[in-house]
């Protein structure tokens, strides 16, 4: 088992370097200068110069990969480009929003879908089924921009049950604001995990172990939630866990519509400013969360089945 | 969790499913439709004569907030906070006076300029105080502006180009600005190279306003964040992507303004979203809508009073690169003018522009509203075309980056430039990649140029763009890469003449010059349109700062004004 995570925790030291060292390269590949949008299109070409030298853009690819990668290396961010933050100080501020967003999609998301795909697998080619499973399919395929507006438009702006964007001060206020963004997010998630759920159930409730316990007679509701459900969940945790890390790198639109102070508002930012120092940061973290997430989903994997640690 | 079925041949639930199917259709019918006609101004003015002191105003913006120092800061929304906060010598009139881009005295008491045109006397108004209380003194504008010239990320240096001493400053050949001397408290003088009647123009950008030393060195690189000033507000919290928050300067010199007892700034405000925030009542203005909102505004009558549409100082067109064919060719560029149905693009902007005839904007000194804009003429574009020696036309790739109605604007010109046979191919790129592009004398040779005027003189649109002094490598100034001794002549004479007449008619003279010679597609000067609750007074959009909230007032009931608002 150690063997195993050692193995694992080079590998993902790997993905992380490869992940930084692309999305280093793309950016200085991009035929743009970042030293202009440091100083305004208004600057004169010595200003330009000055701020080049002093940001470390007027050397070779190597030295200005080595110059910034090597610092991240050390343990330094560096300074965001735009305005002068220390970059870890300013993920340090916008991981907080994107967790509760993510925690809050996540509670929503499952208990939309959980229910759904409970009485999609129950009622298996019913109305209740072609519902539950119409409005899974109509939740996957609207663009979240679209459910964020429209969720906005009814229940913020027309119905006035919560605050059309901002982030709130104090729980509950905090909770209000988190509600409508949160359920933009798991608008979109619950569809995805209510037909996962519903395919699981629907295999599970056929097995033996489930004809036997409806054969002993328990009701329908313990041979589903007590039998069925723990089994069908499986697949669904499993992909709770990949799903948090890709969440908290931030959703980019949902953030933005909302206005909520989060990580993906922020590295949309960076990415229309060539904000090199933020960019790399957020890259960083976003990786370790989203290898994270696959190394504690792969160790217990292993965990629970000796056959992985073995054929690994 | 939801109620199992006891048995899955359990069919109770389909009479229920239906009749809740179908009130969730209703009710959502009537949450789409029937609420519409309640759309409108809700809270009314209570109807006072005179200005109200008290009440918080809320605006938003689309992005966030750079930095809130005054050396550093350059982009509009980094301004509209920065320009609450500091006062500068001279200034610009508030708009609803109607004297926007007039020059006013701020800091300035009283100020003189020597027979040469080469010495700037200044004497401060009496007892200048900070926000926090602490007094302002002339040695604040000596350390202030010496601070702006020598940090490495300050861009302001080129306009103290001309002030004695600056350029070793800048190039670390000297410790102090030479140009400007100290006399006490509140007198000083400002030596220029040589005369410059654009110079007190630059006195009013918010980089050249007083700072404490003691401040800054207090706050160190913190200074970002924690700006102290001598304007209408004070900082009194920084939410990072959520909002600042300002109150009133006690020690406002230019009492009884403001009114308000302060303002809270929400930052990163989508356009859509900041338009239902203030239809709820949750901001008290709203600009810059997008076309959908503003349709459906401009329908409504019961908005149009509170609608305010202001022409700012700007001009937008489509630059051309003059030293690269076919561009070299005036009669190429006069026949894109000529192709280029302007009248169109402003359709597509909803009518918030207005068609352009040169550089200067209609609200700039220098401006020749004798002038009129090219005519969308096909037929004299083709005959240009084919005297230039492009009778079949040319291809050409045109750069533009995403914001607003760019592409639309983009599809219509390519149109149009199709009609008189020029295959003009779109290329949407980053607006960091467009000004790289463009500032290369091998880069784009058609592009997207819009330029806003750091301070209302028309030296800031004609030399920085249009001389060939301002001709570079790289990232030049000049981007359509213009050269005209004559022009260059022109423009030396306009600056250095100090009769205000006779300066108005040589920069009509250039401006002429260059409509004819058209290194620019002239398209449009873009207008702001601002919605204001009907309770905001005395507010209009400015000219030069776009939101100027210093003389505005809440007219609302005194109880109201004291429970928050």
């Amino acid at each position: 088992m150690i063997g195993y995570l050692v193995r694992r925790l080079v590998w993902s030291v790997f993905v992380i370097w490869f992940v930084v060292s692309t999305t280093f390269a793309m950016l200085m590949w991009i035929p743009a200068e970042p030293a202009r949008t440091l100083v305004g299109p208004h600057a004169t070409p010595e200003t330009l110069a000055r701020v080049r030298q002093a940001y470390c853009l007027d050397a070779g690819f190597v030295e200005t990969y080595g110059c910034f990668v090597g610092r991240m290396v050390r343990g330094d961010m560096g300074e965001s480009f735009r305005t002068g933050r220390d970059v870890a100080g300013i993920i340090a501020d916008k991981i907080w929003p994107t967790v509760q967003l993510a925690l809050a999609a996540m509670f929503l998301q499952l208990a939309m879908a959980i229910p759904l795909g409970l009485i999609a697998a129950t009622r298996r080619n019913r109305l209740a089924d072609y519902l539950a499973s119409g409005t899974a399919a109509i939740g996957q395929s609207a663009p979240t921009f679209f459910v964020g507006l429209l969720l906005m438009y009814l229940c913020g702006y027309r119905l006035g049950w919560f605050p059309i964007s901002g982030y709130g001060e104090g729980f509950w206020d905090r909770l209000h604001h988190l509600i409508l963004p949160g359920l933009t997010l798991a608008v979109v998630g619950a569809a995805y995990y209510t037909r996962l759920l519903r395919s699981e159930m629907i295999e599970v409730l056929t097995t033996d172990y489930v004809r036997t316990a409806r054969a002993k007679g328990l009701s329908e509701r313990m041979v589903v939630t007590k039998h069925g459900l723990r089994t069908g969940l499986g697949p669904v945790v499993t992909f709770i866990g990949l799903d948090l890390g890709v969440l908290m790198g931030g959703a980019v639109v949902t953030e933005s519509i909302f206005a909520w102070p989060g990580l993906g508002r922020e590295v949309l930012s960076a990415v229309l400013n060539i904000d090199i120092p933020l960019i790399l940061g957020v890259v960083t973290v976003t990786s370790l969360a989203i290898v994270g997430a696959n190394l504690v989903t792969d160790l217990a994997y292993a965990w629970l089945d000796p056959r992985v640690r073995l054929s690994a | 969790m939801c109620s199992i079925p006891k048995t899955t041949t359990d069919r109770t639930w389909k009479p229920i499913s239906s009749r809740v199917g179908f009130l969730v259709c209703v009710g959502l019918i009537w949450l789409l439709a029937c609420r519409d006609g309640g759309r409108g101004p809700t809270l009314k003015a209570h109807g006072h004569s005179e200005p109200q002191h008290g009440g918080i105003l809320r605006f938003s913006v689309p992005t966030g907030v750079a930095t809130l120092d005054p050396a550093v800061g350059y982009d509009e929304i980094a301004f509209y906070a920065i320009h609450h906060v500091h006062d500068t010598l001279l200034g610009h009139g508030t708009s609803a006076a109607g004297q926007g881009s007039q020059l006013v005295p701020q800091l300035a008491e009283s100020w003189s300029v020597s027979p040469d045109g080469t010495v700037y006397s200044f004497v401060l108004r009496p007892g200048l105080r900070y926000s926090d209380g602490r007094p302002c003194v002339s040695g604040d504008f000596k350390y202030a502006w010496e601070r702006a010239l020598t940090l490495p990320k300050g861009p302001f240096g080129q306009y103290f180009r001309n002030v004695v001493g600056a350029t070793d400053l800048m190039a670390g050949k000297a410790s102090e600005l030479e140009g400007v001397r100290v006399f006490d408290d509140r007198h000083f003088e400002v030596r220029l190279v040589e005369p410059d009647s654009a110079f007190p123009m630059i006195l009013a950008m918010m980089f050249t306003t007083p700072m404490s030393r003691a401040h800054v060195e207090e706050v160190g690189s913190d200074i970002r964040r924690k700006p102290l000033g001598t304007g209408p507000f004070a900082l009194v919290r920084w939410s990072e992507g959520t909002e600042l928050v300002f109150a009133r300067n006690p020690y406002y010199w230019d009492r009884p303004l403001p009114y308000l007892d302060g303002m809270v700034m929400y930052t990163s405000v989508p356009r859509e979203t900041a338009f239902l925030k203030f239809e709820a009542g949750e901001l008290d203005t709203v600009a810059r809508l997008s076309s959908a909102d503003y349709l459906w505004l401009a329908e409504r009558p019961d908005w149009q009073p509170y609608t305010e549409k202001v022409l700012f100082m700007n001009t937008v067109g489509v630059r051309m690169n003059c030293q690269r064919p076919p561009f070299d060719d005036a009669r190429v560029r006069r026949a894109m003018n000529y192709a280029i149905n302007k009248q169109h693009i402003v359709k597509l902007h909803n009518g918030r522009a207005r068609i352009a005839s040169s550089i200067l904007p209609p609200l700039m000194f220098g401006h020749n509203s004798d002038l009129l804009p090219y005519p969308h003429h096909p037929e004299r574009a083709r005959q240009l075309l084919a005297e230039a020696g492009y009778p079949d036309g040319f291809a050409v790739e045109y750069f533009i980056f995403q914001d607003g109605p760019n592409e639309q604007i983009a599809q219509s010109m390519q149109v149009d430039l199709r009609r008189v046979g020029v295959d003009m191919t779109i290329r949407l790129v980053s607006f960091p990649t467009l000004i790289t592009a463009i500032g290369k004398p091998d880069g784009s040779r058609f592009s997207f140029m819009g330029w806003s005027s750091d301070y209302p003189d028309p030296t800031n649109f004609i030399d920085t763009n249009f001389h060939s002094r301002m001709i570079a490598d790289e990232h030049s100034n000049n981007n359509t890469f213009y050269e005209n001794p004559r022009l260059d002549r022109m423009i030396d004479a306009a600056k250095r003449e100090r009769d205000a007449g006779r300066r108005e008619r040589m920069y009509r003279d250039i401006d002429q010059l260059l409509h004819h010679e058209a290194p620019w597609v002239w398209l449009f000067h873009l207008a702001m349109v601002e919605v204001k609750q009907p309770y905001v007074a005395n507010y209009k959009p400015h000219p030069i700062w776009l939101r100027d909230f210093r003389a505005a007032w809440l007219d609302l009931a005194p109880q109201v004004l004291r429970g928050q608002r």
